[in-house]
């Protein structure tokens, strides 16, 4: 399904439930519609459903709906993603919204952590802020909607819960998501290559660390161990 | 060829026409907020519509020039003033080394642009100069303009004299006309909400969003929904019912509705508003709003190869 969201972009949705099989699916057709055949589809990214495209003012409906089932008729690639092991505290004053989560869901938070970390998220979609990850998989029992009114500054680093979406905020900025921990790992730095630590496809499980690591003066950096798995160090 | 900023003033910011491409790593476009007035000053200064320019936000900056420069000042009118001299807006002014340019009162509109000839010539961050103030990427080192920052512009091309822009391309910075839409994908309750009330602009209203306040109702449900892409002049509308519309360095997805998106040719005038000025919202249909874009694409296209 084809939705304009402006004049120049534009929702494709190709599923209804977020899925790993889906994720593929998505990258592929993008990677097929991005790839030159098109000229006056200018710019794509990934969605949890679907992708956005960003179309010259020209492309017409007609044009746009057979490239987008051309691509979906293309063959399946298997590119894999890394692994991440992502440090988290989610101890005050970072888990700001705890409350408002422990009343909503009826849960300790010492319960509420433990199934945040206990699984692997994929990286359905970068969006909203440089290189903040939307990650999908999360257990639905600790689903809470966002906040009625949005924050006007959550932190860098924030770990946050939307609906059944869980993400970190690479940079300070306004929010509505439930704000859980922090992490002290850096998402986005400009200039380095490349920029954003993550990239669609991408799987990432979050640990739990005392705050003591925020004492720490050195940025964390990551190395892949002997199973390919990234983890950070002081 | 150098100005250089004497003062800096409230907020000003190198911008161009943008950084598109980058969405995929959650980078929007950016670029100016009335991208309609830098590229106008552009071309009456005799530049390549998408060079890049000063935006300079409600309190202006002082700037010296330090060699001979054509400059035209385009958008909101905060008072320019060359050595004291009122400086008429859309129309190629000369500048001798030496001169200062300041800014006064707000008189009309948020922002302004100043196009000088032969453009900025900061060194581009991903093919565009444009300053985003939170992906810290373009301008000089990302962040706004400070005192003391010299900036490189291009050779003064050819004398313009007092060229000026033509009357019937001259946007219309204060029409009190409603602001067309086209209806969003979760349209609905929000995109009722949109139309059947007036609204005012909040002070939380930044380069990367406006924040509306009306006074009729809350959503009756929200918040749970998956987050989806967005764009320039998007309306998103979270559950307490208070708009929220993505400007130039917005994020480049949301999970709020998506109850309509402001028209490319109203985004101008709407990025012009001042906190407290009110504002009505009316509504066309996808493809009324795709045909008056292509028109309008044209219509820019034709004028710039008029000035060249």
């Amino acid at each position: 399904m084809i939705t304009f969201i402006s004049e120049t972009m534009v929702d494709v949705t190709l599923g209804k439930t977020p899925s790993p099989a889906l994720h593929e699916k998505i990258m592929l057709t993008g990677s097929y519609l991005s790839a030159g055949r098109f000229p006056l589809i200018k710019e794509w990214f990934p969605t949890y459903t679907g992708l956005t495209l960003v179309v010259d003012p020209e492309m017409d409906l007609n044009g746009l709906e057979k490239a987008v089932r051309e691509a979906e008729a293309a063959d399946r690639m298997d590119a894999e993603g890394a692994r991440w092991e992502i440090p988290v505290c989610y101890e005050a004053p970072f888990s700001e919204d705890r409350e408002r989560i422990e009343s909503y869901l009826g849960m300790s938070w010492e319960e509420m952590t433990e199934r945040h970390t206990d699984r692997e998220y994929l990286v359905y979609m970068i969006g909203f802020l440089p290189g903040f990850p939307y990650l999908g998989g999360m257990d639905p029992s600790i689903a809470v909607p966002r906040l009625d009114k949005p924050r006007a500054r959550v932190e860098k680093g924030a770990v946050g819960i939307a609906g059944e979406q869980t993400g970190v905020y690479p940079a300070a900025s306004p929010g509505g998501w439930n704000i859980i921990g922090r992490t002290p790992v850096p998402l986005y730095t400009p200039g380095e290559r490349p920029e954003v630590l993550f990239a669609p496809g991408d799987r990432i499980r979050f640990v739990r660390v005392k705050k003591t690591v925020f004492d720490e003066e050195a940025v964390p950096v990551w190395e892949e161990e002997s199973d390919g798995v990234r983890r950070f160090k002081w | 060829m150098t100005i250089c900023i004497r003062k800096a003033g409230l907020l000003t910011t190198i911008q161009d026409t943008g950084r598109p491409g980058l969405q995929k790593n959650g980078i929007s476009p950016g670029g100016a907020m009335d991208p309609l007035s830098l590229q106008l000053a552009n071309i009456t200064c005799g530049n390549a519509p998408e060079a890049a320019g000063l935006e300079i936000t409600m309190m202006g900056p002082e700037i010296v020039f330090e060699k001979e420069h054509w400059i035209v000042i385009g958008g909101a009118d905060l008072s320019a003033a060359l050595d004291g001299k009122n400086v008429p807006r859309w129309t190629a002014c000369q500048v001798r080394a030496g001169q200062l340019l300041t800014f006064g009162a707000p008189q009309e509109g948020a922002r302004a642009y100043l196009a000088v000839s032969g453009g900025i010539q900061t060194v581009p961050s991903a093919g565009s100069r444009a300053t985003h103030l939170h992906a810290r990427l373009g301008g000089i080192e990302g962040r706004e303009l400070q005192a003391g920052d010299r900036i490189h512009t291009g050779e003064a091309g050819r004398r313009l004299n007092r060229r000026r822009l033509h009357p019937d391309m001259l946007p219309e910075l204060a029409a009190a006309a409603p602001f067309r839409i086209l209806p969003g994908p979760e349209a609905e309750e929000a995109l009722e909400l949109l139309l059947n009330q007036s609204f005012t602009l909040t002070n939380a209203a930044d380069r990367m969003g406006f924040r509306l306040e009306g006074d009729k109702g809350m959503l009756s449900s929200g918040g749970t929904m998956l987050s989806r892409a967005a764009d320039h002049g998007t309306i998103q509308v979270p559950p307490d019912g208070q708009p929220i519309v993505l400007m130039a360095d917005r994020q480049t997805t949301g999970g709020y509705p998506r109850a309509g998106h402001i028209v490319y040719e109203d985004l101008p005038r709407f990025a012009q508003l001042v906190p407290g000025d009110q504002l009505t919202f009316e509504v066309l249909t996808v493809e009324e709003a795709r045909e008056l874009r292509r028109k309008w694409e044209r219509r820019l296209r034709c004028l710039a190869g008029f000035h060249a």
